[in-house]
């Protein structure tokens, strides 16, 4: 037998030797076992028989559509399920043709493809999930037909485009903000509702995903800023990155409230509240993208730059086609950190009177049937649960990209 | 000779002198950013006019002598601090109160997410695994979600205060707040034990409900947040320090009491100082459960009318020193236990 044919010995798993090594090892581990395990116990059964048996969850199942939308009309509702479609189609053929791309990238660099039934599972569970506490609420049986429909045509567009051309992957950018907009338009244009009308968790995706898709490129190029042999300009950016990382972001939120519309020169016609939380989403984020990508730029070796003034590429070029890739590359994990944070943050907004995902979990409450009895308790855990299995399942996504990327590694 | 220095075909002229002015690196550089400065202070100049005619249009000073004048409402958790007195001290008592919860935040903080740390890398499974379960159920929910759910499902819940818990005669547990034993101030110096009599809790140190929540939940997620980077400083600190202090025959306590975690914590402390900053910032999120930091106080008083951009700077500047009070304290802690290398 060649030692590459080698195959470490399966460990046997005796439960009496598993319970000896791991909980009774040595007396002050057998002491802290004890300890342990009776409060364990207690918080595991108490929590169970909370899910299971005294939780009310009659005050989400009646009020589901108003934690997912808010004060969409209901009338109106085939709109989103149109833009979730095409959403669906988009997200199918960005992620078919990426994925194509980072296999041929994997078969060249002769890393090995073969992803474990296992592995498959722990990826779908997440999302599995978050759509099942969803889902779980409904009374009817549309939105679980509606959402089968759209999982299957975004799954068909992933499979239609893995065999698209490797020409294809030129469209991807365009593709993709094609379809946001497209989307977009959908919800609130042709006779649709404006955003002041939207709530609950579509306000807070909303948020979300537009501070995102602005502050990134903004981020970066701030992190240019801060770096540019220019002193006015390395200032400029400093300071504003810094103004913004010292504030707290309610007190921001704050002044894009009650400020914003003080800015701007009388008559001028004042922004809707959500465009005035979304620019203060957009100006934080992008400060603490710009640490985050300076990071990455301080990371790219000296001989990187050098070697490509040495081929005679103009400076826009090297940061472009040599610097910002590598540096991008090796920041991914932070970049995907700062977005959990931004969906963590848009909670804020309630404080200014929008009517997100929490503060829709907080109203309910005060209707007449369910007020003043506790029902807040339900309420809460439902949309913390919602929060942490999207936040849960993004970190495990970027753990497994960063490991899949080898960052660190080399 | 030198009257035609920008000539090509002079003799005398230097590569220097061939270059026309506005191809000149040097003068691009200085276009360049005098271009960007007009452009960037233009903005600012252009708010800040804007920001002068609203105000004066509307009526609202320009000024901060709105700071002198009687505030008109009272202070949650401040007794001593009346309608009459001014605005100033109002805000000043927010800012007193910011930075306790701040303080005392990160103190608990610190010592629950070291202790988590260290509990996830323990052999015991139990432990190691309520110690995850600690770490991703925290960070992964919004903290303004913990600070409402501690607020209205937690602290609500307590038994009332006429049935309050009593821990000894040490503490009394109550849904109108916890109150603990605590040094008493004035001489002589003793322990002021609370004491409930009727519907009044005298003596003791009172954690009302809005303090209570705001605290716990800060710590709780700003500890989970701790113990993942104590975590992977102590598994940063080299394997050999650890072979080390086998082979010297120290204890599993004492290896990691006195050779590991001085090293890790060393690793770890500029990421903390981080999680510290955060903390001191998330403060601001008291204003969802009423609890008066400087924010709270500078909004109640935007609602009786005082101006709010004034307001505003001066709460946005309060976070700042705060801010810059931690950094200013962590780096000075980062860079007496840097190692000192020849």
């Amino acid at each position: 037998m060649s030692p590459a044919t080698l195959v470490p010995p399966v460990k046997r798993t005796d439960p009496v030797r598993w319970v000896h090594r791991n909980l009774f090892s040595s007396p002050s581990n057998a002491l802290l076992t004890l300890l342990f395990a009776p409060l364990m116990l207690l918080l595991v059964w108490r929590s169970f028989r909370f899910l299971l048996v005294t939780a009310r969850w009659e005050i989400i199942e009646r009020n589901l559509t108003l934690y997912v939308v808010g004060a969409f009309p209901r009338d109106q509702l085939w709109r989103l399920w149109l833009a979730l479609s095409i959403l669906a189609i988009t997200a199918g053929l960005v992620g078919g043709l990426i994925s194509t791309t980072t296999r041929e990238a994997m078969i060249a660099s002769g890393r090995t493809l073969t992803v474990s039934w296992r592995d498959r599972t722990a990826r779908v569970g997440p999302p599995a999930l978050l759509l099942a506490t969803l889902l779980g609420f409904a009374r009817t049986w549309t939105p679980f037909a509606l959402t089968a429909f759209v999982l299957a045509i975004g799954l068909t567009t992933s499979l239609f485009a893995r065999r698209l051309p490797p020409a294809a992957r030129r469209l991807v950018p365009a593709a993709a903000i094609l379809g946001v907009v497209l989307a977009l338009l959908a919800i609130s244009s042709f006779g649709g509702v404006e955003r002041r009308a939207w709530g609950g968790l579509l306000i807070t995706m909303y948020y979300t995903l537009g501070a995102l898709v602005v502050s990134y490129p903004v981020g970066i190029a701030l992190a240019l800023g801060r770096r540019s042999s220019l002193p006015a300009v390395r200032y400029v950016c400093r300071a504003y990155i810094e103004f913004f990382r010292g504030s707290p972001l309610i007190t921001l939120l704050f002044t894009g409230w009650l400020i914003i519309p003080f800015f701007l020169p009388p008559g001028f016609p004042t922004p809707t509240l959500v465009t005035r939380a979304l620019v203060i989403f957009i100006l934080f984020t992008s400060a603490y993208v710009a640490e985050i990508v300076r990071g990455g730029l301080q990371a790219v070796g000296r001989g990187q730059v050098e070697a490509a003034q040495a081929v005679g590429l103009s400076p826009w070029k090297q940061t472009r086609l040599i610097v910002l890739p590598q540096a991008l590359r090796a920041v991914i994990p932070g970049l995907v950190g700062q977005a959990i944070s931004l969906f963590k943050d848009t909670t804020l907004v309630l404080i200014i009177g929008q009517q997100d995902l929490l503060a829709v979990a907080q109203n309910v409450t005060k209707q007449g049937e369910f007020l003043g009895q506790g029902y807040i308790t339900e309420s809460l855990v439902f949309v913390g649960a919602v929060y942490w299995i999207a936040c849960y399942w993004l970190s495990k996504e970027s753990q497994r990209l960063e490991a899949r990327l080898g960052i660190g590694e080399r | 000779m030198d009257q035609d220095s920008s000539s090509v075909s002079s003799p005398a002229g230097t590569p220097r002198n061939v270059v026309p002015w506005f191809r000149d690196l040097k003068n691009i550089r200085i276009g360049l950013q005098v271009a960007f400065l007009a452009l960037f202070g233009g903005i600012i100049l252009w708010m800040s006019l804007n920001l002068a005619t609203n105000l004066d249009r509307l009526g609202i000073r320009r000024d901060f002598s709105f700071l002198g004048q009687p505030a008109g409402f009272s202070i949650l958790g401040a007794p001593d601090f009346r309608a009459q007195d001014t605005i100033r001290q109002a805000l000043l008592i927010g800012f007193v109160n910011a930075l306790r919860v701040a303080l005392v935040g990160i103190l608990l903080a610190l010592v629950l997410g070291i202790l988590v740390g260290i509990a996830r890398l323990s052999s015991n499974w139990l432990v190691s695994r309520s110690a995850s379960a600690f770490v991703e159920g925290f960070r992964n929910i919004p903290p303004l979600v913990l600070v409402i759910f501690f607020y209205l499902s937690v602290v609500a819940s307590l038994p009332r205060l006429e049935d309050a818990t009593f821990l000894g005669q040490y503490a009394i547990v109550s849904n109108r707040g916890i109150w603990v034993a605590w040094i008493d101030r004035g001489p002589p110096l003793g322990i002021s034990l609370p004491v409930l009599d009727g519907r009044v809790v005298e003596g003791g140190l009172w954690l009302y409900p809005e303090y209570l929540s705001l605290l716990i939940s800060l710590v709780l997620y700003a500890a989970s947040f701790i113990a993942e980077i104590v975590r992977g400083s102590i598994l940063a600190v080299h394997r050999g320090q650890r072979e080390a202090a086998d082979s010297l025959g120290l204890r599993p306590g004492q290896r990691m009491r006195l050779v590991v975690l001085p090293q890790a914590l060393r690793i770890a402390t500029p990421a903390i100082g981080n999680e510290f900053l955060n903390l001191a910032k998330n403060v601001s999120l008291g204003i969802a459960v009423g609890f008066a930091e400087i924010l709270r106080v500078a909004n109640t008083a935007a609602g009786n009318g005082q101006p709010a951009p004034q307001l505003l700077i001066l709460v946005l500047l309060a976070y700042l020193a705060l801010s810059l009070v931690i950094s200013v304290v962590v780096n000075r802690f980062n860079r007496r236990l840097q190692l000192v290398e020849r």
